[in-house]
């Protein structure tokens, strides 16, 4: 990151060639390397498919590896296209796929599920529902205070009241989730606990079947809001005056936004930070703010960042994983503590 | 370009709705043409930015309607109402990483596919516009490292990008040093000849609103007045506005001044453009000058070179209006 001003310098397509051999070298170690070591031979049969490639190795790479990878891959590309979004639509820094209390949804309905339904079945022990129905609820509870803030940005002329009640709805959620903890059992409360922390391993193939479209058709959403999110860094009343039709902007941002962090957040739990890193190092990286430039860069470098956190997050070699949203953080905050403080002016977004 | 024309009628402006409403101005009927440099003056509060807004369909009107070029406002388009006015804003821009021309090109969203690209005619028009306001060599620098008037400049430039007849600008030299200022106002008003725009800026300024505009429209507390600035400072509209802060107006000069309160008399013997200065200096520090005469025993002479302080026992020498005020301050 050292040469990022020369790197600023070349031309795009080198600059983004620069991030597909980072993206290949990644994606390489991310599958090579895990709880069990695959030899070069090893490797060589399964990838040509060969029968004599040990099966175990090859259920290893086909139904752990490749999955987890894939989801790490969607899931860094969603969660750093959302931050993006968000804050240029908020014109706010700190802004990211969370800002609109989607996680904290997220978190309520999943809380429901495991808290709340073993304490009315009565349950001591762990409770312990199925993949998808943790899913079903999350994506529910995320999508309910998505809807209200739909609802209100139809009706509401000022970005900021939407940024306050999104907000205001997460703490809303989150006090809920606290009563529902406090009366919970011991063992539920462990496996809500866990959830917070964020995984990747959890999707499974047939799943990915689905998250895959789902964050493609995020993504496209995303990409069709570039024209008015570059009008829209000079603020509402410029971009208005350049005939942004402001209100389907919002929706369109709103919309891809709920897909992106809500269709992951349902997925692999809350992942934080990458949302609000990745697209503050996406622009230093090009040094531009042409979001055109940006959304590319930032699935490039979000899926890069959370393939290296998963990587380390999987301590190569041995059987235990650590959460993958403590391993963003310590990954990623240092990086960009280095960044603003290697570049001369201290700012990141103003 | 076209000829482009707005009309008001019954025009009410402000903010709010039903028992919260807020009407700063009503009953405006205006009629503006294009080859004219429309200045908005009036005191701060007056609604001249939120008739700027509501001319350019940034806000709603409270009552009555607006016609750009014989249509009424609510009936344009997003994207026709874009290629009519374009609108320069005091509001504070902040975007890192965002480059002046990139800035300006930004512009051209009514014009562009949905990609947003640009062609060459759409690269050649911001050129063109960064080079009208003087930002020429600012085009790869980032907006956020300029200067305040060097950021105002770029955001006109934008406004002249979009390539409109209309052009609508609130305080567009408020950051601007006096050279600048002038500057911008000469070439808003020469477009506004040569292209045939409809330009209406409001501005602090009056002196260079009394110099440079064709038109006034002039905000007060009993509504408007409009007309050439020389007309409204003939029938005292315009002398008039701050009238209640006490400002006078200097009618010779054609600008305000506050009025001081009557000091020590102090003869002053001397004549031309060195003693109107030194009646000048000496008024902000207390005194009131008046020609001296014979009988006077104590004056202050204006000397070619030199200030001379008479008095009954000596002559005191000055070489600066300064001095003579520090010595006289201190008796």
């Amino acid at each position: 990151m050292k040469n990022k001003t020369i790197i600023a310098q070349l031309p795009l397509p080198l600059q983004f060639s620069f991030l597909v051999v980072l993206f290949a070298l990644f994606s390489f170690l991310n599958l090579s390397l895990g709880s069990v070591t695959i030899s070069w031979n090893d490797w060589w049969l399964i990838l040509q498919d060969s029968a004599d490639a040990n099966p175990s190795y090859r259920k290893v790479f086909f139904d752990f590896r490749i999955p987890k990878y894939l989801t790490a891959v969607f899931a860094g590309a969603a969660l750093s296209v959302s931050g993006l979004l968000m804050q240029t639509l908020f014109r706010n820094p700190l802004a990211g796929p969370y800002v609109l209390g989607i996680s904290s949804g997220a978190s309520l309905g999943v809380a429901i599920l495991v808290l709340g339904q073993a304490g009315i079945l009565g349950i001591s022990g762990m409770f312990l529902p199925s993949n998808w129905a943790l899913i079903i609820a999350a994506l529910s509870g995320s999508m309910i205070v998505l809807s209200i803030l739909f609802v209100v940005s139809l009706r509401v002329k000022n970005i900021l009241t939407i940024l306050i009640l999104g907000v205001l709805l997460g703490s809303a959620a989150t006090a809920m989730v606290t009563i529902l903890q406090y009366f919970s059992h011991e063992s539920s409360l462990k496996s809500f606990i866990v959830w917070t922390m964020g995984s990747l391993g959890n999707v499974s193939q047939p799943q990915l079947k689905l998250l895959i479209p789902v964050i493609s058709l995020g993504l496209l959403l995303a990409f069709f809001a570039n024209k008015s999110l570059n009008a829209l860094l000079l603020g509402e009343t410029y971009a208005k005056s350049m005939g942004v039709n402001i209100l389907g902007a919002r929706i369109l941002i709103l919309l891809s936004t709920g897909i992106l962090a809500g269709t992951i957040t349902a997925f692999c739990g809350p992942i934080g930070f990458i949302g609000i890193a990745v697209p503050h190092i996406t622009r230093m990286y090009f040094q531009t703010s042409d979001h055109r430039i940006l959304q590319f860069g930032s699935i490039l470098i979000g899926s890069i960042v959370l393939l290296i956190s998963d990587t380390i997050a999987q301590l190569p070699g041995s059987d235990s994983v650590l959460p993958i949203n403590s391993i963003t953080a310590l990954i990623g905050i240092p990086v960009v503590i280095y960044l603003i403080f290697s570049h001369r002016r201290l700012n990141l977004y103003s | 370009m076209k000829a482009a024309s707005i009309q008001t009628q019954n025009l009410s402006i402000g903010f709010g709705k039903g028992s919260e409403e807020n009407c700063l101005q009503s009953g405006l009927n205006l009629t503006l043409q294009s080859g004219e440099l429309i200045g908005v003056i009036g005191p701060n509060g007056i609604g001249k930015s939120t008739l700027l807004r509501t001319l350019s369909g940034l806000q709603a009107p409270l009552d009555g309607t607006i016609l750009i070029n014989d249509k009424q406002l609510q009936r344009y388009t997003k994207r026709a109402l874009a290629q009519t006015i374009a609108f320069v804003s005091t509001e504070w821009i902040n975007i890192s990483h965002l480059r002046v021309f990139d800035l300006v090109a930004l512009a051209r969203f009514p014009y562009s596919n949905w990609l947003g690209q640009l062609n060459r005619t759409d690269r050649l028009l911001v050129s063109e516009s960064l080079e009208l306001t003087g930002v020429l060599n600012l085009q790869d620098r980032l907006f956020n490292t300029l200067s305040d008037g060097e950021k105002q400049r770029v955001l006109v430039a934008r406004s002249l990008a979009q390539e409109t007849p209309v052009l609508i600008m609130d305080e567009p030299a408020a950051f601007l040093d006096m050279a600048h200022k002038f500057e911008l106002i000469r070439t808003l008003h020469t477009l506004s000849r040569e292209k045939n725009k409809l330009i209406l800026i409001s501005i602090h300024d009056i002196e260079v609103a009394i110099q440079e505009a064709d038109k006034i429209l002039l905000l007060h507390r009993r509504g408007l007045s409009e007309g050439s600035p020389e007309d409204l400072i003939l029938n005292g509209s315009l002398p008039s506005i701050f009238s209640e802060a006490l400002l006078q107006f200097d009618i010779d000069r054609g600008s305000f001044y506050l009025p001081r309160e009557p000091g020590t008399i102090l003869p002053l013997k001397g004549e031309g453009i060195r003693w109107v200065w030194t009646e000048k200096a000496l008024a902000k520090a207390g005194f009131r000058c008046v020609p001296a005469t014979t009988q006077d025993d104590t004056y202050v002479a204006v000397e070619t070179d030199s200030w001379v302080l008479h008095q009954k026992a000596k002559n005191s020498v000055f070489n600066s209006l300064g001095e003579l005020i520090k010595s006289l301050s201190s008796k």
